[in-house]
């Protein structure tokens, strides 16, 4: 097992060298910072010539990766190369705004999906079983930003036509840098947070209803009815303990796509996360910042990746590794 | 097929015909072909003067489809979806960018055919939403089609080669699975995007076909130690033959399915970056950038909810039809749904 792990992480140091390597190329041919910099008439020509220099933008792109690597242990992930501010506070300040959404919808959606998937199973073919089949089809088909738009629109009508404020529509706080647990900022959360949860619901519930019937068809269940076991033993001691166990690993592997629907879902509702941050970094073209967002993402993902893996193994002991 | 047409059974590969009632002896008895024999069950129906249906694997296929409600209803909904957007010269009341500015945000009516209402400038929001069927219709079919090209190619090389292009696919999927899709697509956009509509394609093939070529690598990876490819192999089949002829007809089925759900996946994905600003920008009609026009409005709902749903719907429709497919297309399902 152990042996494992130190596979694995070590596997992810190339893969995370080589994804950071390519996406820095694009990026770098994607985006010209100088463009705006040029544009910008506070900058005098010896400080737009001292910002090429420092930043090695005169450099090829292949020795500027190098440079980008050494800045990411020495001065934490660098300036950016528009605003001339440090990027670490940033990107700690909205990654921890992105976590806290994605992990109040994520918990409200495994938790909401494991229910309605466990009864949509043993209710089969019922009525509950098809409303939330057609519902999960439903969320399927259902563009991320169009859904936050809907709610987004639901709540504005709501507030201009009756003045009442249940939910706000965009952003954080209603006085910026509020706190990060408050009635307040769960107002503004609630939006973003019904999004994604809708979104990631549909998946859940579809998964564990299909894991629940894998499960509920196999041997040792029949067995475990033809001793007299209760049927709510059954279910909760046969069939719902081991149909959860590839749901962690969907929920693990979720989390590029958590990302990129935050990505959107932040946008509408400018949100300072840091799908909204990526978004606003490619479109002034500053490289430093949107390596930085892919850089911690590719972390986070391969993290998640390990973590499923593991999971597996420790929640299966049917799996060996060798 | 016609009835008792069994003549051109010597020519046909193995598992694609089946004699109803006797499906796996008739797949025995034709697997050594050449010789002009018939199969002596078959003989003896006739025989007996019993009447007989010859059926191949399609026709079983079309007949599990047309059974399946939600799939046949799908099928009629792309067919109305799409068919507005192919005729949209025809169907759409207004162009595309025609401007009315007495007529501005006004909600849907059916007065003068502006039945999803009319946007900032007094554009018709109902062509536009035709329009930007179309749009998406060539996006979603055009990425399906050349991602499951490419990606049925090189997967079927890698998966029946291996070798270093197996590794080289694995590995570069591998690398794109590090990041977020959509993270990628955004840059990717941003490098080479202009806005047209055979840029972003083109952007979603380069990453689309690595999904697929990781479906049929799988494929052909189970079938290449079959039985059957054994015996082939073993009668002297050369490697054309044994992929174009005994394992590509049986990865099909998982092709065309995961083919259909590309098409919905292909437009919710160019909708995304429309909106956002990095996919199909103006002139072009694009469902994505009507709902980020929408967004300015918010008091005005029709201009969000209609280019939105009628999303929602093509991919619904696509999913539904791609069920129906997955079903009826899996051949271990002999049994027509009832």
């Amino acid at each position: 097992m152990l042996t494992y792990i130190s596979r694995r992480v070590l596997y992810s140091i190339p893969v995370l060298i080589a994804s950071t390597f390519f996406s820095f190329l694009f990026v770098s041919y994607a985006a010209n910072p100088l463009i705006a910099a040029r544009a910008n008439p506070r900058l005098s020509p010896q400080v737009l010539h001292l910002l090429v220099v420092q930043n090695h933008l005169d450099k090829p792109v292949v020795v500027r990766y190098f440079y980008w690597v050494e800045s990411i242990f020495t001065q934490k992930l660098g300036k950016s190369l528009i605003t001339l501010k440090p990027i670490w506070p940033d990107i700690t300040r909205t990654m921890a705004h992105t976590a806290q959404l994605i992990i109040i919808s994520e918990t409200l959606a495994i938790v909401l999906g494991v229910a309605v998937g466990i009864y949509s199973a043993i209710r089969q073919y019922s009525f509950f079983d098809y409303t939330f089949t057609s519902l999960s089809f439903l969320g399927f088909a259902m563009p991320t930003f169009w859904l936050a738009l809907v709610l987004q629109i639901l709540f504005v009508d709501i507030y201009t036509g009756w003045h009442v404020r249940i939910f706000y529509t965009s952003g954080l706080n209603t006085v910026p840098g509020g706190p990060a647990w408050s009635l307040d900022r769960l107002q503004h959360l609630a939006l973003p947070v019904l999004t994604l949860l809708i979104i990631s619901f549909a998946l859940y519930s579809r998964y564990m209803r299909a894991s629940m019937l894998d499960v509920i068809n196999s041997d040792y269940v029949r067995t475990a009815r033809a001793k007299g076991v209760s049927e709510w033993k059954v279910i909760m001691r046969h069939v719902f303990r081991n149909a959860l166990i590839p749901i962690t690993t969907v929920a693990a592997l979720n989390i590029g796509g958590l990302l990129g629907g935050a990505i959107v879902t932040e946008t509408v509702f400018t949100l300072d996360g840091m799908g909204h941050y990526f978004v606003l970094a490619l479109g002034q073209g500053d490289t430093y910042e949107v390596m930085a967002y892919l850089l911690v993402t590719a972390v986070i993902i391969i993290l998640f990746n390990l973590i499923a893996d593991i999971m597996y193994g420790f929640l299966d002991p049917r799996i060996r590794y060798d | 097929m016609t009835e008792g047409s069994f003549r051109d059974h010597e020519n046909i590969v193995a598992p694609t015909t089946v004699v109803e009632g006797m499906p796996l002896a008739a797949e025995g008895a034709v697997a050594g072909s050449g010789g002009a024999t018939l199969d002596p069950l078959v003989e003896g129906t006739l025989e007996a003067g019993l009447d007989f249906k010859v059926r191949s694997q399609w026709s079983y296929a079309r007949m599990r489809f047309f059974r399946h409600r939600l799939a046949v209803a799908g099928l009629i909904g792309l067919i109305i979806i799409f068919g507005a957007g192919i005729f949209a010269p025809l169907v759409a009341p207004y162009g595309y960018a025609q401007i009315d500015l007495n007529n501005i945000l006004h909600s849907p009516t059916t007065l003068d055919h502006h039945y999803f209402g009319t946007d900032g400038i007094g554009s018709d929001e109902f062509s536009r939403v035709i329009w930007g069927i179309r749009t998406s219709l060539e996006v979603g079919v055009f990425v399906a089609v050349v991602s499951t090209i490419i990606g049925l190619v090189i997967g079927a090389i890698a998966g029946y080669y291996r070798g270093w292009i197996d590794n080289l696919l694995m590995r570069a999927t591998d690398l794109v699975l590090t990041l977020p899709a959509l993270a990628i697509l955004l840059a990717f956009s941003a490098l080479v995007g202009n806005g047209s509509q055979w840029t972003l394609s083109i952007i979603l093939v380069a990453f689309f076909w690595t999904g697929i070529a990781r479906v049929v690598r799988g494929l052909f990876l189970s079938l290449r130690e079959k039985e059957y490819v054994e015996a082939a192999k073993a009668s002297g089949a050369s490697d054309k033959r044994l992929m174009f002829r005994h394992i590509i007809p049986n990865t099909m089925g998982p092709i065309v399915v995961n083919m259909t759900l590309a098409v919905g996946t292909a437009i919710l994905t160019e909708s995304a970056l429309s909106f956002l600003g990095f996919g199909i920008a103006p002139p072009t009609p694009s469902l994505g950038a009507l709902v980020a026009n929408g967004q300015s409005y918010p008091n005005q709902w029709w201009l969000t909810i209609f280019p939105g749903l009628v999303i929602v719907l093509i991919v619904l429709c696509v999913n539904f039809v791609g069920d129906g497919l997955r079903d009826a297309l899996d051949p271990q399902q002999r049994r027509v749904r009832a």
